[in-house]
């Protein structure tokens, strides 16, 4: 069978209601826009095919619900993801605060060297702005992941945004790869001698 | 025959290497951990393989490459031997890139980033984990119990085979084969008698730990051994006589595949994919599950072999449920026939004919705002026209009353409320996205949206606790697109949501008391599906969770959705209806996810790609019939029995235990005076304020309503 791509990448949308999760799924996996959106009720995916230095890269990026209540559900899907995107309405002051409660939520739930990136969705709505975008780089700083502000309806950065956390989980992978492959002996990754918070977030970043 | 040729060569190797012993000591994330003198015996093993999936705490080893062997361990303390798979990484590294073509994972299968709570796992019908992992430390063999795995399957043209876990199911490892493929590997275990199969991609693994299964090699059937280069060790032989010797005709017919399952089948003996006929069939003894909860439904079989019980089971698969009987949907209830069961006095005279009536064909639209008023109970099927004039008055000043506490709240208060205010503005969020492609809700500035804000707000002061979540707005829209006016649509959702609370209970707990629920219907009415799940770690069910938290909403027409709410609206037939339904939709899906091959995430999307696409009138035509079947089933155990309201059997002489039902919640009578705990003493002041906020929000209510 003929092959149909070199990765496979599971990401994640996480947020508060009404960020943006689904609009933006929406933009980076049908290039569309539509203001009659629902909310999302459960958990669904979507996939697109990216390619990256000749590697083609599928990527199935789940969207979750975004109330508080629905996450003894929504974390259960977060074990297998490999990226998290991260996202906050600019307009929203409330969604931007939650922000570290989602990263307590990765923390608890998710693989440890999951790949994170922050997202300030809406950025097209000016004149309702309530998040600097150096407060939303600030935290980006603080956690030691990457950041962009986005718009899913002005399509502004969602593609960069997804890119650019595929290239960093791609990165990563193959870093790991060649380090499991060392001249001899070929022991194991270790992945942090000193595993304090901050080192394993801000290995996070490198590249 | 270049290939062949390799094997045979490979094949000295590996018996060169056969004759090596090596001390293994077992580590200490060995799930089955080894006697500490353990010594193994590496059976055959197989370079180039890499570790495709597995579990977490090697996950950093995935797609590296290994060798693959079978170990045999035995030691001093205990005479029986352990053979275990293992995989132990080598130095070269490679990546797979072309091996993945199911749209399967490649990297990464599951983190376990936690140990679930006992609570969760009862809920998601899994073990609990042994413990977060998250060390630094990670094995570097990867071990597994022969035991312990159910079945083994080769796929990619023989270039990687994968091991499914007993019990819970699902699956335990998978390998891709480099260089070559897997039938090496495959024969080898075949020769030895450790896997038994057909040829066809699937094999199930034999177990050494079923010893009333064990039969003189004296009853095997020589002819049907081959002859293995390899030194057999005495168990095996006996261990397949007994396999072969207490499962004469039966196992063979489901080896042979045949091209199509038949839709919806029920009978399990017509499951051709293999390991989940082998469930089906238990030959794995006592762990699972499945078998033994059917097998104790029956009594009597406790002094029989296992493997007689099992075969005992598999009948008992194939006919627990009679046959399924076709079920007509009838016409609406008419205006001409409502009017009938009107008294003068206006009293409704037959209430269950009614109800029966609205289950077998709903209600015409232009009759629903009334019936349902009565479907909710809202109003009271015995009450006379003037009672029922009487108690909407009433409840239309309870319903202000509650619409003024939130009104009044200034916004210092708001701000040092937080609970209210995130309700609060959870439902601002929701009602802009709700139905908003409806003609009623559609449109900036639609005075229908905040009808729909207010009612939801109302819903806060009414039951503060729950407040709002999302999926309410969802159930909120119908009824109040039907009813128009405010007070009435309140009055039906807050009934409606009595329905329906435990769908938005903090730790969700009662949607996972529902996932159980379905899956042990599905289990019973549905066992191919249920087998074929279970192997593919779909069984926890929550590909459902949409459709049960909103009720079919998100999957179904605007019209579809009235038609089907009414009919489950009048909790007939049996309480949990709802479920079946969803065991209805599965139904006619089963032979497309068995036949597709349907991992967990392709089973989630193909569910969430069924909105719009099922027809309700055949579905609640299948539910029906099959809600028919469970009923008249002779072996029905009581916790489905309770699922269904079906009276409980006493326990029989065998000691069959009555499972504890799963909470009903049919029979509790609703009552409307949840209020009470809201209401507080006000201030002569207050209740001026009060009073004027009621009035200014009646007739904003009523302007809202009439333009």
């Amino acid at each position: 069978m003929a092959k149909t791509y070199d990765y496979l990448f599971k990401l994640l949308l996480i947020g508060d209601s009404g960020v943006g999760k689904t609009c933006i799924l929406f933009r980076f996996s049908e290039d569309a826009f539509n203001t009659t959106f629902i909310s999302t009720i459960g958990i669904d995916f979507k996939i697109r095919t990216i390619e990256l230095d000749n590697k083609k890269i599928k990527l199935q990026i789940w969207d979750t619900a975004g109330q508080e209540r629905f996450r003894t559900i929504t974390t259960a899907y977060y074990r297998g993801a490999m990226g998290i995107m991260l996202v906050y309405d600019i307009t929203q002051e409330k969604s931007f605060e939650n922000i570290k409660n989602w990263i307590r939520n990765i923390e608890e739930n998710a693989s440890a060297d999951v790949e994170k990136m922050l997202l300030g969705n809406k950025c097209e709505l000016h004149d309702k702005r309530q998040v600097s975008k150096e407060r939303g780089e600030q935290l980006a700083i603080e956690y030691g992941i990457k950041f962009m502000e986005t718009s899913a309806k002005a399509s502004i950065n969602v593609e960069e945004a997804f890119l650019t956390l595929a290239s960093d989980i791609k990165a990563k992978t193959e870093k790991r790869m060649e380090a499991n492959n060392p001249p001899k002996g070929g022991h194991q990754l270790k992945p942090m001698d000193s595993r304090t918070k901050d080192s394993w977030l801000s290995r996070c970043s490198m590249l | 025959m270049n290939e062949s040729v390799r094997y045979d060569r490979c094949h000295q190797v590996q018996l060169g290497v056969h004759s090596e012993v090596q001390t293994c000591a077992a580590t200490e994330e060995d799930p089955q951990s080894l006697p500490p003198q353990s010594t193994g015996t590496i059976l055959f093993t197989h370079d180039g393989v890499l570790l495709k999936k597995a579990s977490a705490e090697h996950i950093s080893d995935l797609n590296t490459s290994g060798s693959l062997s079978l170990v045999e361990y035995s030691s001093a303390e205990r005479p029986c031997r352990r053979l275990l798979l293992e995989w132990q990484p080598n130095d070269s590294i490679m990546i797979a890139d072309d091996s993945q073509d199911q749209g399967d994972w490649a990297l990464v299968d599951r983190i376990s980033g936690r140990t679930r709570t006992t609570s969760e796992c009862r809920a998601f019908n899994t073990k609990p984990s042994g413990g977060g992992s998250g060390g630094v430390a990670r094995a570097r063999i990867m071990r597994a119990q022969l035991d312990d795995l159910q079945s083994v399957e080769v796929r990619h043209r023989g270039q990687t085979i994968r091991f499914m876990r007993k019990g819970s199911g699902g699956l335990h490892s998978e390998y891709f084969f480099q260089h070559g493929n897997a039938d090496l590997f495959v024969r080898s275990m075949r020769d030895l008698h450790f896997i038994e199969g057909n040829g066809n991609e699937e094999y199930t693994i034999l177990t050494t730990e079923n010893q009333k299964l064990k039969k003189t090699f004296a009853e095997l059937d020589i002819g049907q051994i081959k002859s293995s280069h390899l030194p057999r060790e005495s168990w095996l032989p006996n261990k397949l006589a007994g396999f072969l010797g207490n499962i004469p005709d039966y196992v063979q017919p489901p080896f042979q595949r045949s091209p199509k399952s038949r839709p919806g089948s029920l009978i399990a003996g017509e499951r051709q994919t293999s390991p989940d006929n082998y469930q089906i069939i238990g030959l794995s003894g006592s762990t699972n599950s499945a078998c033994s909860s059917n097998g104790q439904s029956r009594g009597g079989s406790a002094e029989k072999s296992p493997a007689d019980s099992e075969l005992e089971n598999l009948e008992k698969m194939v006919n627990n449920l009679p046959d399924r009987q076709r079920v007509e949907r009838g016409l609406p209830l008419t205006e001409t026939q409502w009017l009938e069961f009107q008294t003068p006095d206006g009293r409704i005279s037959d209430s269950d004919r009614i109800r029966e009536l609205v289950f077998r064909g709903g209600i015409v639209h232009s009759l629903r705002p009334e019936v349902w008023k009565f479907l909710l109970n809202y109003y009271q099927w015995s009450d006379t026209q003037v009672q029922r004039i009487e108690r909407r008055k009433q409840k239309s000043v309870e319903y202000y009353n509650m619409k003024a506490q939130w009104l009044a709240m200034t916004t210092a208060q708001e701000a040092n409320f937080s609970g209210y205010r995130e309700r609060k503005c959870q439902i601002e969020k929701d009602v802009k996205r709700t139905d908003r492609t409806l003609q009623f809700f559609a449109g900036e500035d639609n005075p229908n949206l905040s009808l729909l804000q207010g009612i939801l707000m109302t819903y806060v002061m009414y039951n503060f606790d729950l407040g709002y979540v999302q999926g309410m707005s969802d159930l909120l829209a119908p009824i109040l697109e039907m009813q128009v006016n405010e007070v009435d649509a309140f009055w039906c959702f807050a009934g409606f949501m009595e329905l329906v609370l435990t769908n938005f209970d903090m730790d969700q707990a009662g949607m996972k008391t529902q996932f159980a629920q379905l899956r042990r219907l599905i289990e019973f009415a549905n066992a191919p599906l249920f087998h074929y799940m279970r192997s593919h770690d779909s069984d926890n069910m929550y590909f459902c969770f949409r459709w049960l938290l909103v009720w079919y909403k998100r999957e179904l027409s605007n019209e579809d959705v009235l038609r089907l709410w009414e009919c489950l609206w009048t909790r007939l037939p049996c309480p949990n209806f709802h479920l079946l339904f969803s065991v209805a939709i599965l139904d006619q899906e089963t032979s497309v996810i068995i036949d597709s091959q349907y991992e967990f995430t392709e089973i989630l999307k193909h569910v969430n790609e069924l909105a719009g696409h099922i027809d309700v009138q055949k579905t609640l035509e299948i539910a029906e019939a099959i809600y028919l079947q469970l009923k008249a089933s002779e072996t029905l155990p009581n916790d489905i029995r309770a699922i269904i309201g079906e009276p409980l059997l006493p326990p029989t002489a065998s000691g069959e235990e009555v499972d504890s039902a799963a909470a009903l919640d049919d029979e509790t009578a609703y009552s409307d005076d949840g209020f009470d705990e809201l209401v507080r003493e006000l201030t002569p002041e207050e209740k001026l304020r009060q009073q004027a906020l009621l009035e200014e929000a009646c007739e904003r209510s009523l302007f809202l309503q009439y333009h």
